[in-house]
């Protein structure tokens, strides 16, 4: 559907012509398997198998083309397949046969199918008319060469491939979160494994001509992490990360040919790296940017309600504090902000009636909150200091109301002022001060 | 067969190439134990990779390449912990996204430039038979303060790796020693690409120390028997590459590979060959204790790696 309706968009209607047409419409196909696989492997923090996968696949495709002479695509495909299944096997066979780590194991697989392929390139090369379409074209994808029967063979895999994950979303889901409950409930971890490892390496083969094999990887991992800044739900982060893929698929695709000299694949991958940077640094709670500004506001607070407490001190039972008493000249402005302290007579300054409520409010959480660490925690009472205020955000409501009431009990009432919303505040004192 | 031996020794590019390639193997397998038994293969191929838009911006402005590589590291290596610090991503996610984006980068920067192919083909896969006298003397300098280096902080570079929660309470500086491990892997990388290439460092990074690892439980025989086999498989891959006319890096590779694979089937007690017969000869006679080998548990023994 959505294949169909993106030729219709960018082939028919922009007028493109058919290269540009193809180059961009493999890369959304491409982009967009490749972020929704991606998401399993990110999620099963096995960011690493995709590019051994895919560095794996090119002793196949050196084969196939050495056997094939050809450069029909479909012959490549089949060689990249099946040598990044070997390469699959190779790594189940080292993982469990001994003591070497998996990541380790991955190297060893991608190294020594990496080198084959090279040893396989560069017989390709010396026998003449390949040697352009030799390096550049399997390793970092050649788009250029994309023609209409190419697209239409990754759209068929793509949607195969999208199919299958929609039919399995539960099993993929339960194997990525919880693989021991999806073996206790009765899935197969193993042949689901298998599958999915098995998704990936058909992706990959989606890749070969348009970003290659070293750069494979980036399509797998970029859009699904940058998915993953923005939700916390994993149906989301599959429509995201498969957005993601295909945009960057677009926009590199554009921009290569757009811009003399920069090559398809890099460009497409230089696209997603920086939708990860934006997501990293704007994405809403998680993004960078925000949990900075969270934190320094934060800080803040503390900052003006420790201010206010120093200044209550202060100003004693007149409520009057002289201006050069208050050296933080920034800080005092931001409690005149909240309303807290006002100008009095004699270039004083005076709390105000919410700075009253508020300091009250302030010195009844201290108290119980010192009495929570004393008790509760069994700490020193001299190692309890009054820095943490965020008390009601710690504690839990019946907690605090035990607290509270055992405070009342002993009447200490008078001491320490109630909550906020329970203070009634005699206008005829307020007015006397 | 002294002819094979002798006839690649009279060239003097050939013996420049050896030289390098004992270097190179010596130095990679030597803090490739590190790499393999802390888990960080990943993060020495991201280094690899991420490192290439600091070798071309050098290139293309006519620098120092070792400066420029060095830079990119130190900046990857930052902007890894910098992205795993933020908790939805792991580790391994920030390094593949910071490691494809680098390299993507690079290769954008170098298909800017005239002689495109050949120059991409010589940072992937390596020149080693255009080694000079003075990247002799480059890499043999580097080796030597990364050799040295992990000689004199081998203590505290086996206590941060091996128990952290040990190293931090006895003082050490955590973040400290794994800047300077991680420094020290990059200059191994950088000396390296020039001899076997982008691509392939992770082999000889990753390969003679997992094959070592099949081979012995103690860390300094490990970190020595690696740095020999990589050594070993250069020369004997350089053999190779010049007799049968294949990519010096490639076969280099291959011949480490091999010799894991041979470690892998007959190690004595791990390989899968060896630990079969063993277990067959210990039902066949069980008077003979063919197990007596077998390590207790104890202080000596290292982590799976």
């Amino acid at each position: 559907m959505s294949i169909v309706a993106g030729y219709l968009m960018f082939g028919v209607d922009l007028g493109l012509d058919y290269t540009l047409r193809n180059v961009i419409l493999g890369s959304a196909v491409l982009g967009l398997v490749g972020g929704v696989l991606g998401c399993f492997a990110v999620l099963r923090r096995q960011s690493l198998v995709g590019d051994a996968l895919a560095h794996a696949a090119l002793p196949g495709v050196c084969l196939a083309f050495m056997l094939t002479g050809a450069k029909g695509t479909f012959g490549l495909m089949v060689g990249a397949a099946i040598s990044g299944w070997i390469g699959t096997l190779a790594l189940l066979a080292i993982v469990r046969g001994s003591r070497i780590k998996e990541d380790a194991a991955l190297g060893v697989v991608l190294s020594v199918f990496f080198g084959v392929g090279i040893l396989l390139l560069t017989r390709i090369q010396r026998t003449g008319d390949a040697a352009q379409s030799g390096l550049d074209r399997f390793l970092f994808g050649q788009a250029a060469t994309l023609v209409e029967r190419d697209v239409q063979l990754m759209a068929v895999l793509s949607a195969v491939v999208l199919a299958i994950v929609w039919l399995l979303f539960k099993e993929f889901k339960l194997l990525s979160f919880d693989p021991d409950f999806a073996a206790a409930v009765g899935f197969a971890p193993t042949p689901l494994t298998v599958l999915l490892t098995t998704l990936i390496v058909v992706a990959v083969v989606i890749g070969l001509q348009t970003v290659g094999v070293v750069l494979m990887v980036a399509l797998l991992i970029a859009p699904a992490s940058a998915a993953r800044q923005w939700t916390n739900r994993l149906g989301r982060m599959l429509a995201l990360a498969g957005l993601f893929g295909a945009l960057s698929g677009v926009v590199g695709a554009v921009l290569s040919a757009r811009i003399s000299r920069l090559p398809t694949g890099p460009t497409i991958v230089l696209a997603a790296t920086a939708i990860v940077a934006v997501s990293v640094l704007f994405a809403p709670e998680r993004g960078v940017l925000w949990a900075g500004i969270r934190q320094w506001r934060h800080r803040r607070r503390l900052q003006v309600a420790a201010l206010l407490r120093d200044l209550a001190d202060r100003a004693g039972a007149t409520g009057r504090v002289d201006a050069p008493a208050l050296a933080a000249g920034g800080d005092l402005r931001a409690l005149r902000r909240r309303g807290w302290v006002g100008a009095g007579p004699d270039s004083a300054w005076v709390l105000t009636p919410t700075g009253e409520t508020e300091v009250r409010r302030a010195r009844r959480q201290e108290a119980v909150w010192k009495r929570y660490l004393g008790r509760q925690m069994n700490l020193p009472p001299e190692a309890i200091h009054h820095g943490v205020m965020e008390m009601e955000r710690v504690l839990p409501d019946d907690t605090l109301r035990l607290l509270e009431a055992e405070l009342a009990r002993e009447e200490a009432a008078e001491a320490i002022p109630r909550r906020p919303g329970t203070v009634v505040v005699d206008p005829g004192t307020e007015a006397a001060r | 067969m002294t002819d094979w031996l002798l006839d690649p020794l009279a060239r003097p590019f050939m013996q420049h190439a050896f030289v390098a390639i004992v270097l190179v193997g010596a130095i990679c397998g030597a803090i490739g134990t590190f790499v393999t038994l802390r888990g960080l293969a990943f993060m020495g191929d991201a280094l690899a990779h991420a490192i290439f838009p600091g070798v071309v911006i050098a290139y293309v402005l006519g620098g120092n390449f070792l400066v420029g590589a060095l830079i990119a590291a130190v900046l990857v290596s930052l902007g890894i912990g910098a992205i795993s610090q933020n908790g939805r991503l792991t580790n391994d996610t920030a390094i593949g996204v910071l490691f494809a984006g680098g390299f993507a980068l690079g290769i954008a920067l170098i298909s800017a430039q005239r002689t495109y192919t050949k120059d991409l083909a010589s940072f992937l896969l390596g020149s080693i038979l255009g080694v000079s006298r003075q990247d002799l003397l480059l890499t043999g300098a580097v080796g030597l303060v990364v050799l040295v280096t992990m000689a004199v902080f081998r203590r505290e570079l086996t206590l941060v790796a091996f128990d952290r929660t040990f190293a931090q309470a006895s003082g050490l500086n955590l973040w400290a020693f794994d800047q300077l491990f991680l420094l020290l892997l990059s200059l191994a990388i950088v000396v390296s690409l020039q001899t076997v290439g982008n691509v392939l460092v992770l082999a000889m990074l990753v390969t003679p120390a997992a094959t070592a690892r099949l081979l012995t439980d103690r860390l300094r025989v490990m970190t020595a028997l690696s740095a020999l086999i990589g050594a070993g498989s250069g020369v004997i891959g350089l053999y190779v590459s010049y007799h049968a006319g294949i990519a010096s890096g490639a076969s280099v590779v291959l011949v480490a590979t091999g010799v894991f694979g041979l470690a892998f089937l007959f190690a004595p007690r791990t390989g899968a060959v060896t630990s079969r017969l063993a277990r067959r000869l210990h039902f066949a006679h069980p008077e003979r204790d063919v197990f007596a080998a077998e390590p207790t548990p104890g202080d000596r023994s290292l982590p799976a790696g």
